[in-house]
């Protein structure tokens, strides 16, 4: 049984980082918007709905740490109302965050995203009467309190969220996006509006950034800033892209190969040394296979699917 | 008042040549390198290196740590970026390749030396008052070495054969090939320079505070913000950018809360994209309708 338990452990991490990875595919693979900040809309649904759930019980607990006072502990409202306000509230800060920086060149915008997850980070450290800190929430409730059907919540959100990828496609609105993606200028001249274009893309995949967030919190059942920093960012860009840019099965094949065997199976392997020797093998392990696929293989391993030809006449 | 000259000329120190080298880089191989955090790291840490571990006194430590970090630099460049740039991918593509690159790096100097912050080994030294500054020794000798590489490198690309070859290749590249200039050289040389002064901002980080393997993506976005103020393509206004971003952490400091000081440097930064998205030193005329700009793109 403890080997279905890691199995349930590792789907679940999977489940939940695909989430992320087909939000990446909307804002990079569909539009071109480079977004290297998805720890930051990340931490935003993981606050939103642990602040908004944590139960009375953890005022208590902080009261006898020395921290009394602040947001969390304060409403305990249930799962639902936590999901649904992660998203919200990733939507909002996606919206005001997407206003400067979505007039940015792409390469412009994917070190502006970086500052905007660090910024979140910085916040999240600091205001402690809104999240506590370095302290972090504790005690964030798992709906259903069993680990088997919280699983499936989180894999009918990511069916929610796949089936969501997958018809922005072929939609109207999707086909902007391609088309923003191929060239902008003959978009515009078709009478498309660029900007609004990007920012739906941008406000969609990071509200799914925010579910995956929420997700997580309830998931993890504790939550500090230090979770919230680049590297989760750079895993989800190496799986998405080893994976296949574009093709949302190649998204879910790359996060089952990287985030699931590589950097959570890895786990079972003997550590040697320092405990952060291993986490480090594994990520420089995981930069050259980006490195080496974008080389030889950049449409990754399951590339995307022929423009069909679709006739309206 | 007289803090924040002090501590604002100190910051301005550590990030005014990064940005320079970064300015440099971005200019002529036309792409973002996110790798740049990572080398300013690496710098620091390969001075630290010579200084901490074979104890060679600082300022020749600092020189050997500059050429490694050149060395690291180029062999990146030669390894991974040129096989890309042989094959005419985008600079997006690039960006996603150097942050594999900048991922590999870090771990490595995570691996070498662990999460913990260092320091390097110099002689302490006794706060003076000179004017209305309050600084040591150490630290009046980084602002002026800072200033005097700044003007060195601006001299350079204005006189000198290289620098000529350097602005010739930023311009152009297509005309620069045909006119007979070996762009991939001017790459290179272009990478030593930038890792170069990479290292030396990644030193004066350590002497006036602490290095750790992390700092990297931190400080990246920091100079980021000091180039969007000045003007991305210009290096005056990486120099400026770094001034002005510099004094702007520090009054936050001072002010407001110290750990606030990144988040100033980047609403700055904010503010200057929505008022003139070309940084201070940029090309166009102020935007002030830029305000109002997501209406305005509503309607177009």
């Amino acid at each position: 049984m403890e080997i279905f338990s890691w199995i349930l452990t590792i789907a679940t991490i999977v489940a939940i980082y695909s989430i992320m990875g087909l939000a990446l595919n909307i804002h990079f693979g569909y539009t071109n918007l480079p977004n290297f900040g998805i720890a930051g809309f990340f931490a935003v649904g993981a606050y939103a709905s642990a602040i908004l759930t944590a139960p009375h019980r953890f005022r208590q607990m902080e009261i006898f740490a020395g921290f009394a006072g602040g947001m969390p502990g304060r409403f305990e409202y249930p799962f639902i109302i936590g999901l649904i306000a992660a998203i919200v509230f990733a939507a909002i800060v996606a919206f005001l965050i997407g206003v400067p920086l979505l007039r940015l060149r792409e390469d412009y915008l994917a070190v502006a995203s970086i500052g905007v997850a660090e910024a979140i980070h910085y916040v999240a450290l600091n205001e402690l009467w809104l999240t506590t800190g370095s302290a972090g929430i504790r005690l964030i409730p798992m709906p259903t309190g069993n680990r088997y059907l919280y699983f499936l919540i989180v894999l009918f959100v990511l069916a929610v969220v796949f089936w969501i990828t997958q018809r922005f496609y072929r939609t109207p609105v999707g086909r902007v996006w391609r088309g923003v993606r191929e060239d902008e200028v003959i978009t515009a001249s078709l009478g498309k509006s660029i900007f609004s274009a990007r920012m739906w893309a941008w406000v969609v995949g990071c509200a799914m950034m925010g579910a995956a967030g929420s997700l997580w919190a309830h998931y993890a059942m504790a939550i500090q800033p230090g979770e919230f920093v680049p590297t989760t960012t750079f895993l989800v860009w190496i799986f998405v892209i080893v994976g296949g840019l574009r093709n949302n099965w190649g998204i879910l094949l790359g996060a089952v190969l990287i985030i699931g065997f590589f950097e959570q199976g890895t786990r079972f392997l003997p550590a040697f040394g320092a405990p952060y020797i291993m986490p480090a093998i594994r990520h420089i392990t995981v930069g050259l296979l980006l490195i080496l696929i974008i080389r030889f293989r950049p449409e990754g391993a399951i590339p995307e699917r022929a423009a069909r030809i679709e006739a309206h006449i | 008042m007289d803090e924040l000259l002090s501590y604002g000329l100190l910051t301005f120190a550590t990030l005014a040549l990064p940005a320079l080298g970064l300015c440099l880089a971005i200019k002529v191989t036309k792409y973002f390198n996110l790798t740049y955090g990572d080398i300013i790291t690496a710098g620091a840490f390969l001075t630290l290196l010579c200084n901490l571990t074979f104890g060679i006194p600082m300022i020749i430590s600092v020189i050997i740590g500059m050429i490694l970090t050149a060395a690291l630099g180029v062999f990146l460049h030669k390894t991974v970026f040129k096989p890309l740039m042989d094959l005419k991918v985008g600079p997006l593509t690039l960006l996603v390749v150097s942050l594999g690159a900048g991922f590999i790096v870090r771990n490595l100097i995570l691996i070498g030396w662990g999460p913990q912050p260092f320091q390097f080994r110099i002689p302490l030294a006794r706060a003076k008052h000179i004017g209305p500054l309050f600084l040591t020794t150490n630290q009046i000798f980084i602002i002026l070495i800072c200033l005097l590489v700044a003007v060195g490198i601006f001299l350079m690309l204005r006189y000198t054969q290289l620098g000529r070859l350097m602005r010739a290749t930023s311009d152009n590249p297509e005309l620069s090939k045909i006119r007979g200039i070996s762009i991939e050289r001017v790459y290179v040389y272009t990478w030593i320079i930038a890792c170069a002064l990479a290292a030396m901002g990644g030193v004066f980080m350590g002497v006036l505070g602490t290095i750790k393997s992390g700092m990297g993506i931190g400080v990246l976005v920091t100079i980021f913000a000091c180039l969007i103020v000045g003007g991305i393509d210009n290096p005056y206004g990486a120099v400026f950018g770094a001034l002005i971003i510099a004094f702007a952490m520090e009054a936050t400091a001072i002010w407001i809360s110290p750990p606030y000081k990144v988040i100033a440097a980047y609403l700055l930064m904010i503010i200057i994209l929505l008022v003139k998205p070309s940084g201070l030193l940029g090309g166009e005329k102020i935007q002030w309708k830029y305000f109002l700009g997501f209406l305005r793109s509503r309607q177009s």
